[in-house]
């Protein structure tokens, strides 16, 4: 017989646990909630992720909601999650919940969460022991924000254009995912991003890369254009065929 | 029984798996993702564009997108496969079978990325792989195994063996296996002219081109031996199947236990499977694969399949185990939960693989949108499928809709349910072996149990198109 064995803490967040803290907050009345759960932060606001002292500023892309792992490295960006795709996942549903919307508007107003990973690596690899000690199990520390009263804001709106807010797409080319794997919007760590929304790009010039186990795929712009959306964040697993961009078409 | 510091260092500790990545689409990824449910697993299915909205895909906790429809540039490719399960947060792989299951560079891969693949350990899928090792690691055991001859390199070595042998004798590929890379020769002549272009296929096929001779046995029936293994160094078997029934060495009808075996014959070949998986250090699920001779009642090592069968529910019904839940057990570095004393073996289970072939034009497998599935139902029946209405049967994978599983007290009743449970099988939109399999069960010579490998060639196939 195996000898018994301890409860661990658990390293990352199963799906079913963030599927779980997003319904919840839905049926709350709260206009925002962070949990602090076996070494992560959560934090989950009806108008786009609450202000969280000591976050560092948000990057625009939203990630698949479904993503248990915590992928953010320590101080670098959280990774968005909107929660309209709660219940039944499909990856062709989560692609288009996460830019929602494509075409026609969203149903409900997104609400979107960030998971903040306290000291846990990026991308895959067994995470160092958390900076600071997990909560009890069980007993997730809380702190809600009361129900929204006029004029009291329920986090900083993020400069610039809000991944997933309504971003007319209509005539526009997607940019699909030649792979599936991590998505890198810059040449290496540290430089600027290939490209940036509102920025014109020329066909076939590159926008991004995608990863494959050390193999740097190259995505390209189909077309010449302005880039009006990126459609997912830097760092996460994007699937084979999933659009990563939009860009209207026009000349340079 | 070998002892467990004879294996690799086995990790003593046990690590439960928390998600594994299913490496494999339709029937088998839908059990994969069941067996991992029953288990409180979650589970990540890898998809091509083709299947993204299959049944696989709808219950697995996620999907992931990994290519278009090509085999070769999603489900064989490693890089996607091993980059989606990382990506995931996925502690294990299971590969399901074909595809990836029995390539020992992806369990070498998948063990290098740290992942833990579920399967036997890299070094025995390589060992049972290479067809002609497995005869020597047979040998050395103690099995009995089919007179052939070792990997020959030109045609003049061939025919020298082949003489020793005595025709017809059977060309194999080392890389060959699942039925695939063999063809009967009759004499010397057919010898010499088969041999280049044996290697040739062998070397397109499998990418190796060395092969072997066996002895060709005319009357022989097809009995394996379902094992299971542990990190720990157990072996229990959970009974033989009989798959008898094949056209071009696929499985057609299989069912458990062995109809019409000598008790002696029945428990040697059992025997000769536990050692077989003893000498090989398995530590997971696995098939032996033996001939029998049912005109010397003698039997021989034909080979070994380290994955899940497409045929494991016979097994299972029989058993009462979830095999794929015990792969996912021994995966996670548990020891079997059962002694071979503790395996009680009750009644009789028959399976019919469905496909898409069209029996009166050769069997030609046909794509198509399946519009009307209504799957049959009652006691004693098991249907694994994932098929649905509105299912599109594409070329690019096999044509396999469903195995229909009948078991019964006895043999004879499991013969009847099953018949009865396909008169009430619907499908349209696509031809089906459905017509083919319930005659073949029907058959008085499958009632009797006096088949041969090549029984629907010679008589099952030719009796329906006449009654057709």
């Amino acid at each position: 017989m195996s000898a018994p064995t301890e409860p661990e803490v658990p390293q990352a967040v199963t799906y079913r646990e963030i599927q779980e803290i997003l319904r919840t907050f839905r049926d709350s009345g709260w206009t925002g909630m962070t949990v602090e759960l076996h070494g992560m932060r959560i934090t989950v606001g009806k108008h786009g992720p609450p202000a969280s002292r000591g976050l560092a500023p948000r990057e625009s892309g939203i990630s698949d909601p479904r993503v248990g792992a915590a992928v953010a490295a320590p101080g670098a960006t959280p990774v968005s999650v909107p929660a309209e795709s709660v219940g039944p996942p499909t990856s062709e549903g989560a692609s288009t919940a996460a830019s929602a919307p494509l075409g026609p508007a969203a149903a409900a107003p997104p609400v979107s969460a960030s998971a903040e990973a306290v000291g846990s690596p990026a991308w895959g690899s067994p995470p160092p022991a958390p900076a600071e000690p997990p909560a009890p199990a069980g007993l997730p520390a809380v702190a809600g924000t009361a129900p929204a009263e006029p004029g009291v804001a329920a986090g900083a709106a993020p400069a610039g254009p809000r991944p997933g807010g309504a971003v007319d797409t209509t005539g526009c080319v997607a940019v699909r995912s030649p792979a599936v794997g991590a998505f890198w919007v810059a040449p290496g760590p540290g430089q600027p991003p290939f490209a940036q929304v509102g920025q014109r790009v020329a066909q076939d010039e590159q926008l991004a890369i995608v990863e494959v186990m050390k193999l740097m795929n190259p995505v390209v712009a189909p077309v010449a254009g302005t880039l009006v959306q990126v459609c997912a964040a830097n760092a996460e697993l994007v699937e084979y065929d999933q659009v990563l961009f939009w860009i209207r078409p026009g000349d340079e | 029984m070998s002892s467990p510091a004879a294996l690799a260092p086995a990790d003593p500790v046990v690590r439960p798996l928390r998600r594994v990545l299913v490496a494999n689409r339709g029937e088998i990824a839908v059990r994969v993702v069941r067996a991992c449910r029953a288990l409180g697993i979650e589970s990540v299915v890898v998809c091509s564009t083709a299947d993204r909205h299959g049944l696989a895909a709808r219950l697995a906790d996620r999907a992931v997108c990994i290519g278009p429809p090509p085999a070769t540039q999603s489900y064989l490719a490693i890089p996607s496969v091993l980059s989606a399960a990382l990506g995931t947060g996925c502690d294990a792989i299971h590969p399901g079978y074909g595809f990836l299951a029995e390539n020992p560079d992806f369990a070498a891969a998948c063990v290098a990325e740290g992942l833990v693949f579920v399967g036997p350990r890299p070094q025995a899928v390589a060992q049972a792989g290479d067809k002609a090792r497995a005869r020597v690691l047979a040998r050395a055991a103690g099995i009995p195994t089919l007179e052939g001859s070792p990997v020959l390199e030109t045609a003049e070595q061939a025919v020298r063996a082949a003489d020793r042998l005595g025709y017809p004798v059977l060309v194999k590929a080392a890389a060959g296996g699942g039925g695939r890379g063999m063809s009967v020769v009759e004499d010397e002549a057919g010898l010499r002219a088969r041999w280049p272009a044996a290697a040739q296929e062998a070397r397109s096929a499998f990418g190796d081109g060395r092969l072997y001779l066996e002895r060709f046995i005319r009357n022989a029936r097809h009995i394996e031996v379902q094992v299971l293994g542990d990190r720990h160094g157990s072996v229990i078997h959970v009974g033989e199947r009989d798959c008898t029934l094949q056209r071009r060495h696929q499985k057609v009808v299989e069912e458990s236990p062995a109809p019409a075996l000598p008790e002696q014959v029945r428990q040697d070949i059992r025997r000769s499977g536990v050692a077989f998986a003893e000498a090989l250090e398995l530590d997971s699920a696995g098939t032996v694969e033996f001939l029998y001779d049912t005109d010397t009642a003698g039997y021989a090592f034909l080979e070994f399949n380290a994955r899940i069968q497409v045929e494991h529910p016979v097994s299972e019904l029989v058993c009462g185990l979830d095999l794929v839940a015990e792969q996912l057990r021994s995966a996670a570095g548990e020891p079997l939960r059962h002694r071979q004393e503790d395996i009680t073996l009750h009644g009789h289970a028959i399976e019919v693989r469905i496909t898409t072939e069209d029996p009166a034009r050769g069997f030609t497998p046909h794509p198509g949108t399946v519009t009307v599935w209504q799957p049959p139902a009652g006691e004693g029946i098991r249907v694994d499928s994932h098929c649905e209405p509105g299912y599109v049967v594409t070329p690019y994978y096999d044509s396999l809709l469903a195995k229909i599983i009948a078991h019964g007290p006895d043999r004879d009743t499991a013969i009847d349910r099953l018949i009865a449970a396909l008169d009430t099988l619907r499908v349209e939109g696509v031809p089906t072996t459905r017509d083919f399999c319930r005659a073949a069960l029907d058959h008085p010579d499958f009632r009797a149990g006096r088949v041969s490998t090549d029984w629907i060639a010679a008589r099952g196939l030719p009796d329906y198109l006449e009654s057709s």
